[in-house]
């Protein structure tokens, strides 16, 4: 899981323009309520998730919820919840 | 009425593509973000800037007290008050809900709002306001990219899209084009609606997505449209009147940050001299004179390019609503009269909890740099958009010119970065 949530700080990095975050991030970051991403960074951000990890997300099954942690995140995005 | 006092009563939520989009429409992959619907709803603290000395602004959320005393320093003097309803409520379904019973009296007063959304006529019905309510749903057709493009495409204009209804003719339109493409949902604004498509996995994802929504009876309109190689952005602002004529009243430079809005200013004197012809502004009277023949009224803000070949796409987006345009056309005039120039400036910005708009406020005060109404500076216009932990900073920067405006920009950003506590200009 480390090395994931990981490579999940370096995707948020990225997309919110923030090196920082790649260290800051940890599996309890909550996506919108400490990061504060709008639509436009989330879109890029779930993209890249697509690509980094090459899984095709549901977007209509993702629901504030699945964002309020990494961890719960990974979970819906990696693990089959959102597949 | 005669020997009462009247004026404009000011209102109206910004989220207005949100009430006009039919709910049956399939849309692009989008997931939950924050700061939505509360700091959307504060920027109508932004319609100050178009009222005038005694003029009444009805807002959803309380507008901070040091902001509005800022604001009557600089000669943004309207009275304001909250309309009080449910706390996820619009201010006009608030005041379609009688919310406005408390508030002082305005019957016979003129009625200024944003946009026509759903509740717009009731809520001047039941205020007793003075104005022309276009319908509903006149006003949502007109508003969606779908009638703007046809419009382009009857008159041969440059710049117009592809209309794809079905996920088979979006992923043959986007292959068939020979470089990337934009695909545009009829009622996405500022960034939320639009989607680069950069590589075939992004087009997998669009089209499994809309065929997920198709399964399940959803309709598909999807604008597919080049990426332009863009130039610069422009808006050319016009009124539709209540009998049909149409009134130019003025353009802007747009700054935007691939698709999220940053800002409008004064167009540079050879881009004013190369769009301000007479051809333009026939273009702009038709599109003008569609509007009036569908049954809009009201202010209306046409999108425009400029491309890096010279090609001028004089109607990229129709908004037959207010605008931010609009806003920094009224901040010009107020500027024009001190012999500066006006710039409305949108950052998003880190907001830690406790950050107010007032400790900016006294900041820049203390820092001789808020704009009095006599020399140059700047004016936070919107305390409800600074919403924890990213929130939207809107500026007023009055300046004589575009060096001085980027000087007084880095200034503010130095003074905030320095202040611990108050938020930061950094994007």
């Amino acid at each position: 899981m480390a090395e994931v949530v990981a490579r999940m700080a370096g995707l948020l990095a990225r997309v919110l323009e923030d090196p920082a975050l790649a260290q800051e991030v940890t599996a309890d970051t909550n996506l919108l309520l400490d990061l504060g991403i709008d639509s436009l960074h989330m879109i890029t951000f779930l993209l890249a998730v697509e690509e980094e990890f090459d899984v095709e997300i549901d977007f209509e099954s993702l629901d504030s919820i699945h964002l309020e942690s990494v961890k719960a995140f990974c979970h819906f995005a990696l693990d089959g919840d959102g597949r | 009425m005669a020997g009462e006092v009247s004026g404009t009563v000011h209102f109206g939520s910004f989220d207005a593509e949100a009430a006009w989009r039919p709910d049956d429409l399939a849309g692009l992959p989008a997931g939950p973000a924050a700061g939505g619907s509360r700091g959307r709803r504060g920027m109508d603290e932004l319609l100050a800037v178009g009222c005038a000395p005694g003029d009444l602004l009805l807002t959803a959320e309380p507008m901070d007290e040091t902001l509005v005393e800022a604001l009557a320093a600089a000669g943004i003097a309207p009275r304001v008050a909250a309309v009080p309803g449910h706390q996820d409520a619009t201010v006009e379904e608030r005041l379609a809900a009688g919310g406005g019973t408390a508030l002082p009296g305005m019957s016979g007063w003129a009625a200024a709002f944003y946009a026509v959304r759903p509740d717009t006529a009731v809520a001047v019905h039941r205020l007793a306001l003075r104005a022309t309510v276009p319908a509903v749903e006149v006003v949502a057709r007109v508003n969606s990219k779908v009638w703007s493009n046809d419009l382009v495409r009857d008159a041969g204009l440059p710049g117009g899209a592809v209309l794809a209804t079905t996920p088979a003719q979006v992923r043959r339109l986007v292959q068939d084009a020979p470089d990337d493409v934009v695909l545009k949902d009829p009622y996405g604004v500022a960034g939320r609606g639009a989607l680069r498509v950069a590589n075939p996995r992004v087009l997998d994802t669009v089209v499994r997505h809309l065929e997920r929504q198709v399964a399940r009876g959803a309709r598909v309109e999807l604008l597919v449209q080049p990426l332009f190689e863009e130039a610069s952005s422009f808006s050319t602002h016009l009124e539709v009147d209540p009998g049909g004529a149409v009134r130019w009243r003025g353009l802007q430079h747009v700054d935007n940050a691939e698709f999220a809005y940053r800002g409008s200013g004064p167009l540079p004197a050879d881009q004013h001299a190369n769009l301000d012809t007479t051809a333009h502004r026939e273009v702009i009277a038709r599109v003008g004179t569609a509007l009036a023949a569908e049954g809009y009224t009201g202010p209306v803000c046409v999108d425009g390019l400029r491309l890096r070949d010279g090609t001028v796409v004089p109607v990229l987006e129709v908004n037959a609503r207010r605008s931010m345009g609009l806003l920094n056309l009224h901040l010009g005039r107020r500027a024009r009269a001190v012999g500066l120039r006006s710039w409305l400036r949108c950052r998003t910005t880190p907001v830690r909890p406790g950050d107010t708009v007032a400790r900016l406020v006294s900041a820049l005060d203390e820092a001789k740099l808020l704009f009095r109404g006599d020399d140059r500076g700047v004016l936070p216009l919107a305390s409800g958009t600074l919403t924890p932990p990213r929130g939207r900073l809107f500026l007023a920067v009055f300046a004589p010119d575009d060096a001085a405006r980027v000087a007084l920009e880095a200034q503010v950003g130095d003074l905030l970065v320095a202040t611990a506590g108050a938020p930061s200009l950094v994007t």
